[in-house]
């Protein structure tokens, strides 16, 4: 057996068993997982990969060596839903980072954050400025749950009582200058439809467009290759490489 | 039926898996093991040794042709389970001894055996 045929092997050995550990381990996204979880990922993937190139080591200690990482980690899983103590213990709590618009600092130093971070977490909850928030957790997770303050919550159509209807799902007429006949087939309209409704929004050609939509009730969303952002709203506030 | 089935495929295919690898990756243990007088390298030692230490040069040379002959069919079988250096240093003790006995170096002789012997016990335990 050649040294290509070893790896052959020992790769196809480790790519079916990571393969069922992972599958073992759950189905929880990257973007969901406790930093430790992470680490552990990282852990079983180097070792995956020490079982399956690095010929110097003996493959059967490095294979114990991924059994036990997945197995302790299937264990304190285990151990986090039996006991809420455990779960503290192993995954952390929710921490108070913003209360009536004050950024609680103690909190942020415990937790090694800066102001920063907590700005562009609350960009992505689609909030610019601190006074919008009642209150903002992080959870152990890494994400941030935010509560507004009751002045700044947009106002539902049932806070108004209207009746709505619901826009449905968006039917993509174009993606990248190309025209999706099959979608104009379902909806049964045709290209010169397309044409018609491309005009109405100042678009020559479907090439022009990167992207068209249209919703339930017929709305067309029409987002153009040539786009216009004003330089006033660069974010870069500090001399440096952007 | 058809579940119960599935259920067994769905557990046993990736526990088999599991289970042939961990056989293949331990092979070394059963695969060093003689298939039958050519390829039995302990007895090939313990031959070697004793015709060192009785000073029998021509019989120990033949011994070592034998041996290198059983190596070559078990090389390839204890690869899998075993570190790449281990059988590089079985190869390269192998060329000593020969280099040894074709100087007529008793001394060399009797030390490549002996760390022939160590390697071979050591090689996919």
């Amino acid at each position: 057996m050649g040294e290509v045929t070893v790896v052959l092997v020992r790769s196809a050995i480790t790519f079916f068993n990571l393969l069922i550990l992972c599958r073992l381990l759950g189905k929880t996204q990257v973007s969901q997982l406790t930093f430790f979880e992470y680490v552990s990922g990282i852990t079983l993937g180097s070792l995956g990969a020490e079982l399956s190139t690095n010929l110097s080591i003996r493959p059967w200690p490095i294979f114990v060596g991924m059994a036990a990482w997945g197995g302790f980690t299937l264990l304190t899983q285990a151990l986090a839903l039996k006991s809420r103590w455990m779960a503290k213990m192993l995954d952390g709590e929710p921490v108070i980072l913003v209360y009536k618009g004050q950024i609680l600092e103690d909190n942020m130093r415990r937790l090694r954050m800066r102001e920063s971070e907590l700005a562009e977490l609350l960009r992505g909850q689609s909030i610019f400025h601190f006074d919008e928030v009642e209150l903002a957790i992080l959870e152990p997770r890494g994400t941030l749950s935010v509560l507004r303050t009751p002045e700044t919550q947009p106002v539902t159509p049932a806070d108004l009582q209207v009746p709505v209807s619901s826009r449905g799902l968006g039917i993509e007429l174009v993606v990248d200058g190309e025209v999706m006949d099959q979608n104009l087939r379902r909806l049964g309209v045709n290209r010169a439809w397309l044409m018609a409704r491309l005009k109405e929004q100042g678009v020559g050609s479907p090439r022009e467009a990167f992207m068209a939509v249209v919703d339930a009730e017929g709305k067309v969303y029409v987002d153009r290759y040539t786009d216009k952002f004003p330089k006033a709203y660069d974010l870069s506030d500090y001399p440096g490489p952007n | 039926m058809k579940s119960r089935l599935f259920q067994l495929i769905y557990y046993g295919l990736p526990a088999l898996f599991v289970a042939v690898s961990a056989l293949a990756l331990n092979s070394g243990t059963f695969l060093k093991r003689p298939f039958g007088a050519h390829d039995d390298i302990a007895a090939h030692l313990e031959q070697l040794l004793s015709h060192t230490e009785e000073q029998r040069w021509e019989d120990a040379g033949a011994a070592v042709r034998q041996l290198g002959e059983a190596w070559r069919h078990v090389r390839g079988r204890v690869r899998l389970s075993s570190a790449f250096e281990e059988v590089e240093a079985f190869d390269l003790e192998l060329a000593g001894l020969q280099g040894a006995l074709e100087s007529g170096d008793a001394s060399q002789t009797r030390i490549a055996v002996r760390r022939l012997l160590a390697l071979w016990e050591d090689i996919g335990s």
